[in-house]
């Protein structure tokens, strides 16, 4: 509990830059924070999770003040897929980017890149 | 990007290489983000983005409470109010200042629709839609339409009103390009990944033009010489007659009805095929071809008589109930999602005060009305385009055309198509005669000449047209307008209504026809004039008190008319619309705006009327002389139930539309053209002329010439409504079940712009069918697109609807909302304040104030 409670609140922060990275630089502001926390943290651990809260929050925040539903239908109808796969998809695509960004930048900076230094 | 991470982290990796786990962990890593990379770069990261991607489509759906933007030129803030029925009213201090705002707000909730239409009509949809697009561009250009655009822009003064209308809007819609929010972008363009393009004032042109291809564009030439092709040139022109074979005129005469010229279909003749002028008529555009280019994405129209059919008609005080000129517009054109129409109000205090529809992408409203009076439009369906065959230099590559003896220089135009990305997909040069394009055709050089390349005046007759307060200022001041040609009705306050079929008639020399290819080698082949605007077909303030149109021949030509026997065209819908509204018109001294608004769907038919009792009769006559089958006394007990109505609920007008579709191919059986394989179909005559045709029951066309028997029209009559009892039960199952209601044979269909179904509104189920006041065609594509009734009394009141919605964003609320009260045939009541303060808060559901930018 005394490390899981520094931890969810390093997500937190973290996921809130996610979010702001990405206002700034789209998806490559996602790659560009996570590799700048992994170099500077030489940590790659938890920076995925942040990556997904933070897209996530914002799909949510969509869901709330518009029609995110009937969006996720009609582009998975398009699609010719489960509009759901889509939803999937970008929450997988923050992850997958965050994490390999951060574990690369951790081993930039010359640590383990594996959370334990 | 992945190849420079690699080459940075490499070292970085060797240090740690006796750590197996995390070499392999980097690796791995490594592998991930690059595969990440390479997925983002592909149009997946900007699109899963969901602060600036696809999503966030969905938080941008509707209009904020309070808005604010900027636009470069404004003389002075613009008020806008948007209503609970989302129609926004502009208050702006000039003329100028409202088509800014108007710029700036259609861009708001159609910025894909404008951009789309537009390109169709310059030819550059390959820019936004790449490679897929380029035929139809070709076409466009092939059809000279954006070098006609172009050239008008230019012969503006650049001090001219339209002008600085059409560059006030250019602003506004630029401006809205500029500063609206990354959540603003249609979706249609994060699924074709692109950006919006910038305005510029030519576009407004590009989508007159447009316009003017879907209503002016006629293959009079091609149809007729396709029939001589089959069955010689006298049928060909009796088939496919100059003028209707059953009148009910816009311009009213002294016969209250329809009336049935006296006319006779020639027996077939010899085949005139064969000759060159035929073979080229046949390899001409169709129609279908054309509009379809034009149109861009949108469907293929139709071709079925009854198919389409735009409404409008006016009733005096002296007839009304409130006593107060009462005027009625339908126009049906495509429907399409978004709709083709976007409603608003303009107001500049003291100087403009107009509520209507607006062609997003055109600055002004078309059809509407004022405090003092109230307009609206059908096709007139002129013929204004005409073929030449060119003799040329050089069968390959011509550069010079001969005329009159001498060799005279063709315009080339170098025609450069690009894709997505600027780069280009095709070259290709389309050649000018002094007539207009020329094109390859069956071996043969033909030119064009079209009225709609030559226009200049539609725009400023259209801006012109709201200033007027009285329907004589209204004809003068849109005396100008020149195509499409169009059926202009208009009522005023103090009680006066008129009607003109405005539109640039050319006079064609010899016999004046123009349905007939000619000789491009001769400059006395060319038009020798316009018809001067007291020809015009018009009527104003008739005797009967009521005016009406229904893209019928706007004058009988057996009758006293203004044109002095000139020729207008021969593309005239068959007069059974225009017989059911008059009928209707005249048989209610007392007219309510609610009955205008019934009468907009009503399901009668005078077609059904006509046809009916000759399907039963002939059934009858069969049954007395003992050669009824048992199934056609069942198809005729059958068809003798109906009411002659297409409601929604019938069961009878699914048997009658199958039998009149055996009648017509039994009829013109010999119109088929098996002994020419290499033809097109011959298009089916009108409805009218078999009308003609059943006045003759003897003639040949009605003996099958694959039997030894001789047959006659009520042979045919009752072979067609037996067949028909097959045909829809075999389809359909047996009388009685529910696929024989008509609610589950036609339906309408409104398809997205880009025909995504998830955008689309099909098989909605409507009241009416073939020829009816709302005529449903087969496929359901086109339709009543703005349906219109207004009572200019002292305080003028309209009421009104249309297919869709006022956003283009298919996730809003407001993207079809309309559609419910459209099909049920209701209209809203239009607000229109003199004033931002006569809107009461509850009738305010979002307010846009636009400054002038610093």
């Amino acid at each position: 509990m005394r490390r899981f409670v520094p931890m969810l609140s390093e997500v937190a922060l973290l996921a809130i830059a996610m979010v702001a990275a990405t206002a700034v630089g789209g998806w490559w502001g996602v790659l560009v924070a996570a590799f700048a926390w992994g170099a500077w943290s030489g940590r790659a651990g938890g920076v995925a999770i942040a990556a997904v809260c933070a897209w996530a929050s914002v799909l949510v925040w969509t869901a709330v003040i518009g029609p995110l539903p009937a969006l996720v239908a009609d582009l998975g109808s398009i699609a010719g897929a489960p509009g759901w796969l889509l939803v999937v998809a970008t929450l997988v695509f923050p992850m997958a980017l965050a994490w390999s960004a951060a574990v690369v930048g951790a081993v930039v900076r010359g640590g383990t890149a594996n959370g334990r230094e | 990007m992945p190849r420079l991470i690699l080459v940075t982290v490499a070292p970085s990796v060797l240090t740690d290489i006796h750590r197996p786990r995390s070499v392999w962990r980097a690796v791995i890593a490594l592998v991930v983000l690059a595969a990440s990379v390479a997925a983002g770069s592909m149009r997946l990261g900007p699109a899963l983005d969901p602060l600036n991607g696809i999503w966030a489509v969905a938080r941008g759906t509707e209009l904020p409470r309070a808005a604010t933007g900027r636009i470069p030129g404004l003389s002075a803030r613009v008020d806008v109010w948007y209503d609970t029925r989302d129609v926004p009213h502009i208050f702006a201090a000039s003329e100028e200042d409202v088509y800014r705002a108007l710029g700036y707000v259609v861009a708001r909730d159609r910025l894909f629709q404008i951009e789309l239409q537009v390109r169709a009509g310059a030819g550059t949809l390959t820019e936004l839609v790449g490679r897929p697009a380029l035929a139809t561009d070709q076409r466009t250009r092939g059809l000279g339409m954006p070098r006609a655009a172009e050239r008008e822009l230019a012969a503006l003064d650049t001090a001219s009103a339209d002008l600085r209308a059409m560059r006030a809007y250019a602003d506004g819609v630029n401006a809205w390009i500029g500063q609206m929010d990354p959540a603003d972008l249609p979706i249609e363009y994060r699924l074709l990944g692109r950006r919006p393009r910038r305005w510029s004032p030519v576009d407004a042109l590009h989508l007159l033009n447009r316009m003017s291809a879907t209503l002016s564009f006629s293959d009079l030439e091609r149809r007729r010489m396709l029939a001589a092709e089959v069955a010689g040139d006298t049928v060909a022109r009796a088939v496919f007659p100059v003028h209707s074979p059953l009148q009910q005129p816009i311009v009213p005469t002294s016969v209250p009805g329809l009336r049935l010229r006296k006319g006779k279909v020639p027996a077939p003749g010899t085949a005139s095929a064969g000759t060159e002028l035929d073979t080229i008529a046949s390899a001409l555009p169709g129609i279908d071809d054309t509009t379809q280019a034009v149109a861009g994405v949108a469907r293929r129209r139709d071709g079925a008589e009854g198919a389409a059919g735009s409404n409008n008609w006016a009733v005096a005080p002296r007839r009304t109930k409130a006593g107060y000129a009462l005027l009625a517009g339908d126009p049906h054109l495509d429907m399409t999602l978004p709709s083709l129409w976007y409603e608003v109000h303009l107001v500049v205090p003291g100087h403009l005060d107009v509520a209507g529809v607006t062609i997003p992408g055109g600055p002004g409203v078309i059809l509407g009305f004022t405090r003092d009076l109230a307009w609206t439009f059908t096709n007139t369906g002129a013929d204004v385009t005409d073929y030449y065959v060119e003799q040329v230099d050089d069968m390959r590559s011509p550069r010079r055309y001969l005329l009159d003896g001498a060799w005279r220089p063709l315009e080339l135009r170098t025609e450069v198509y690009r894709g997505p990305r600027g780069e280009v997909l095709q070259v290709d040069t389309v050649r000018y005669t002094h007539r207009g394009p020329m094109r390859l055709y069956a071996g043969h050089w033909v030119s064009m000449r079209w009225t709609a390349l030559e226009g200049g005046g539609a725009f400023g007759a259209l801006r012109a047209g709201p200033h007027a307060h009285t329907t004589a200022e209204w004809l003068r001041v849109t005396a100008g307008y020149d195509v499409p040609a169009q059926n202009m009705l208009v009522a005023d306050r103090a009680g006066s209504i008129a009607i003109r079929s405005t539109g640039r008639y050319p006079i064609r020399p010899g016999d004046g026809r123009g349905d007939l290819v000619r000789d491009g080698s001769k400059s006395s082949s060319d038009w020798t004039g316009w018809l001067p605007l007291d020809r015009y077909p018009a009527a104003v303030n008739p005797a009967q008190g009521f005016l009406a149109s229904d893209n019928q021949e706007p004058v009988d030509p057996d009758m006293p008319n203004p044109t002095g026997g000139a020729y207008l065209g021969a593309n005239w819908e068959t007069p059974w619309r225009a017989a059911r509204i008059n009928e209707l018109l005249r048989g209610d001294s007392v007219v309510t705006p609610d009955d205008m608004r019934r009468w907009q769907t009503d399901p009668g038919s005078a077609r059904a009327d006509y046809f009916v009792p000759y399907f039963l009769d002939a059934a009858r006559r069969a049954d007395s002389a003992g050669g009824a089958s048992a199934q056609l006394r069942e198809a005729a007990r059958l068809l003798g139930e109906w009411d002659r109505r297409y409601t929604r609920d019938n069961e009878r007008a699914v048997l009658f539309e199958a039998a009149m579709a055996e009648l017509s191919r039994r009829a013109w059986a010999r119109l088929s053209p098996l002994q020419y394989p290499v033809l097109a179909a011959v298009p089916v005559p009108s409805s009218a002329v078999l009308v003609e045709l059943l006045g003759d029951p003897s003639s040949v066309w009605w003996d099958n010439p694959d039997t030894t028997a001789v047959e006659t029209r009520d042979d045919v009559l009752a072979a067609s409504l037996a067949a028909a009892l097959g045909t829809v039960t075999a389809r359909r199952g047996p009388p009685g079940d529910s696929g024989w209601r008509w609610s589950e044979v036609r339906h309408a269909n409104i398809d997205h712009l880009l025909h995504i179904p998830a955008f689309s509104r099909r098989g909605l189920s409507v009241q009416g069918g073939t020829e009816t006041l709302s005529p449903s065609s087969g496929d359901g594509v086109l339709g009543p697109s703005w349906r219109m009734v207004v009572q200019l009394g002292p305080e003028v009141h309209g009421w009104a609807t249309y297919p869709g919605g006022q956003s283009g964003n298919p996730l809003s609320r407001r993207y079809a909302n309309r559609l419910p009260q459209w099909l049920a045939g209701t209209l809203d009541s239009v607000r229109m304040p003199h004033t931002p303060g006569e809107l009461a808060a509850s009738d305010v559901r979002a307010t846009l104030t636009l400054e002038p930018a610093r």
